[in-house]
């Protein structure tokens, strides 16, 4: 009976929440917008918006909802970015080395990174490997194959039509933006709308009910990893086309940013909770920070630190505003209960009910 | 069932460090019957050098996911201790100062990451994701005007000095190995650990004050990556703003590879310590079986998964077993 109310109460918390942290991602980036729009006159012109949406932002938003949907479930993606590689390079080679053609190439590309997930999610629900370990191993393999098959070589010079998915603009507007934009209502669409969506969220709630429930987690696992290799493989087109070329280092650590930005949007690392619109708005705060840094002439380095921060700024805010709403709902629901005596103190912290491990038991919160 | 070989296999599998020794018997037997001079001393030598850095930082980072967590800054704090080292040597003091510098400095990082974590509750795979970023980019925008190089001989010959023929920091990395590996086997600091990585909520019910362990793994992990970032900077006579960038990867990779179950309660050193030599052994094997070192990391990528694969198929085999 305890356990039932507390799960109920943080669940309810946890859904207010969830409304406070989406206004709380929303005002970082509208202080952010507003601090270089302040201190830096170019930050607002046409042009540096479509510099963010094409340099900064596009790439890094879908690989962000890769790792979102995966996060969702429970699971974690480390091999985003060597996915983006893989499916560049494969272009690269196909078109440079095989006379491919460019269309056909990008979308074997796509296919190959699809099936990078496919193999993240087969080794995760079959093999039964943990997502953190399996996609460590697959991250080095997959950035490995990528080395291997160019050799360090920069392969590219793809047709000028190609070329326009990462160059282009339509309206004004970034091509791959526009990409972006379709992808993002459509995996919004499934997580918010569809029976796959609310499997999904069931999957990173409760693993076990959820299997209980007869949702086919496996089934389901290979679908929302493979989905997640195609994002990145989107991502790795855009990058081909925008650069020109396809190297086996592009992106290199951007699983870290993707990972970032997700949390940043409210996507917990401890699965069943995000939207696809915060991990589009965590990756927007990162390119913004970026690319208002740059413009300020600070390096690379200090822009890692400013997100690092900010990470931790959200996720001291989140637990902040967890811990107090469960302790409001407690005390709340302890004064209006009178069989309250039987029940024990609920910890405030929701973090410290890790349960106990079971052989093979895969938890999120790692 | 009663067939012998496969009985023995499957025993050899189910075993993490038996497995691993056999395999790294194999490599060596393999690529020596085809190139002798892989099973020489020097090359044996050069090879365990190679692999002392990841060794070094993966016992640490053994005893953090053993209790039960995870630190992905190692990389970071490696390279921090080592422009700290390498800034206090540059001044010509004593290579001891400029040793606990890197150490202490790198322990101090490791306590970082234990308050995020143990004070203010943040998972540990976030907030070491966050300091990742953070130790690395404040020391190297701190210290972005100086160069490290010129470092007396003093100091370099932590990383570069030989006792018996036999390099100094293999010396440091198989006297962590043995000391970690006793230290987790023997002492009650290593039971605790085991228990709470085991089960965190048993062992706070039976007395343990939980955090206060995990918060030393950190610090314990952090003080050996500031270690290995001292024999580091000592070996290459300088550090770069992009050294050590990946090697969280290597070294977790290194662990699981040995037998560290990710979620905590169950590993060894020894199977660390086989582990890292396994991979650099790899590696090395592949220069002089004349691959090219483009696929290297193909190859250590399909060593990792299916290295962890036999070991998720013995596990069961054992699990079914109890159950029956």
């Amino acid at each position: 009976m305890p356990s039932y109310t507390t799960g109920a109460l943080a669940r309810r918390g946890v859904s207010r929440i969830t409304g406070a942290r989406d206004i709380a991602t929303v005002l970082v980036l509208v202080a952010a917008i507003a601090g270089f729009a302040l201190i830096e006159p170019v930050f607002l012109s046409t042009r540096n918006w479509v510099d963010i949406g094409r340099v900064y932002y596009t790439e890094l938003a879908l690989m962000a909802l890769a790792a979102t949907i995966v996060l969702i479930i429970r699971g974690i993606d480390l091999s985003v970015a060597a996915i983006l590689a893989l499916t560049a390079v494969t272009i690269g080679v196909l078109v440079v080395d095989h006379g491919v053609n460019i269309w056909v190439a990008a979308i074997i590309g796509l296919l190959v990174g699809a099936a990078a997930g496919l193999l993240n999610g087969a080794l995760i629900a079959y093999v039964g490997i943990s997502p953190i370990v399996t996609t460590l191993g697959t991250l080095t393999l997959y950035r490995g194959i990528s080395l291997g098959i160019t050799h360090g070589r920069n392969l590219g010079g793809f047709p000028a039509s190609f070329n326009e998915l990462g160059q282009g603009t339509v309206l004004g507007i970034p091509t791959q933006a526009w990409g972006f934009g379709v992808t993002l209502i459509i995996v919004a669409v499934v997580l918010g709308r569809t029976m796959v969506g609310r499997w999904m969220y069931a999957m990173g709630g409760n693993p076990e009910a959820a299997r209980l429930s007869g949702i086919p987690v496996r089934r389901m696992t290979l679908l929302v990893y493979s989905s997640a290799g195609l994002l990145a493989a989107m991502g790795g087109v855009v990058a081909a086309a925008r650069f020109d070329t396809s190297r086996s280092d592009f992106a290199t650590a951007g699983e870290f940013d993707a990972i970032t930005a997700a949390i940043l949007g409210g996507v917990s690392i401890a699965g069943g909770r995000g939207k696809a619109t915060g991990a589009a708005v965590g990756a927007m705060i990162i390119a913004v920070l970026r690319n208002g840094l740059t413009l300020r002439g600070f390096s690379g380095f200090v822009q890692i630190v400013a997100i690092g921060l900010i990470l931790l700024g959200a996720v001291i805010v989140d637990r902040a505003l967890i811990a107090r709403r469960i302790t409001q709902e407690v005390t709340t629901q302890l004064e209006d209960a009178d069989d309250a005596e039987g029940s024990e103190p609920t910890s405030p912290s929701t973090d410290s009910k890790i349960p106990a491990r079971e052989p093979g038991e895969r938890s999120g919160l790692l | 069932m009663s067939d012998g070989p496969m009985r023995w296999l499957k025993r050899v599998v189910a075993n993490r460090e038996v497995l691993l020794t056999f395999v790294l018997l194999a490599v060596f037997i393999g690529v020596g019957i085809r190139v002798p001079r892989f099973v020489s001393r020097g090359s044996i030598t050069n090879l365990l050098f190679d692999a002392s850095t990841v060794g070094i930082v993966a016992i640490g980072l053994t005893i953090v996911i053993i209790g039960g967590g995870i630190d992905i800054s190692i990389g970071s704090i490696l390279v921090a201790s080592a422009i700290m080292a390498g800034l206090v040597a540059q001044e010509e003091v004593s290579p001891w100062i400029a040793v606990g510098v890197g150490v202490v400095g790198g322990a101090a990082l490791g306590a970082v990451n234990a308050v995020l974590i143990t004070k203010l509750k943040i998972p540990p795979i976030v907030a070491t994701l966050a300091t990742l970023s953070i130790f690395r980019g404040v020391l190297t925008e701190l210290t972005k005007s100086k160069l490290i190089g010129g470092l007396p001989s003093s100091f370099t010959v932590i990383g570069q000095g030989r006792v018996g023929g036999v390099p100094y920091p293999v010396w440091i990395m198989l006297g962590l190995f043995v000391l970690a590996g006793l230290g987790m086997r023997f002492s009650g600091f290593g039971r605790v650990v085991y228990a709470i990585g085991s089960n965190e909520a048993a062992a706070r019910l039976s007395g343990i004050v939980v955090t206060r362990y995990q918060a030393l793994t950190y610090v314990m992990s952090g003080s050996l990556a500031g270690l290995a970032g001292v024999v580091f900077v000592a070996r290459n006579g300088t550090v770069l703003p992009t050294s050590g960038r990946g090697l969280e990867l290597l070294v977790i990779a290194a662990v699981v590879v040995g037998g560290t179950n990710i979620f905590g309660g169950e590993g060894s050193i020894a199977g660390t310590a086989l582990a890292a030599v396994l991979l650099q052994t790899i590696t090395a094997a592949m220069v002089f079986l004349g691959i090219s070192t483009a696929w290297q990391g193909a190859v250590i990528g399909a060593t990792i998964l299916i290295g962890v694969t036999i070991f998720v198929f013995g596990q069961r085999r054992r699990e079914r077993e109890f159950l029956a």
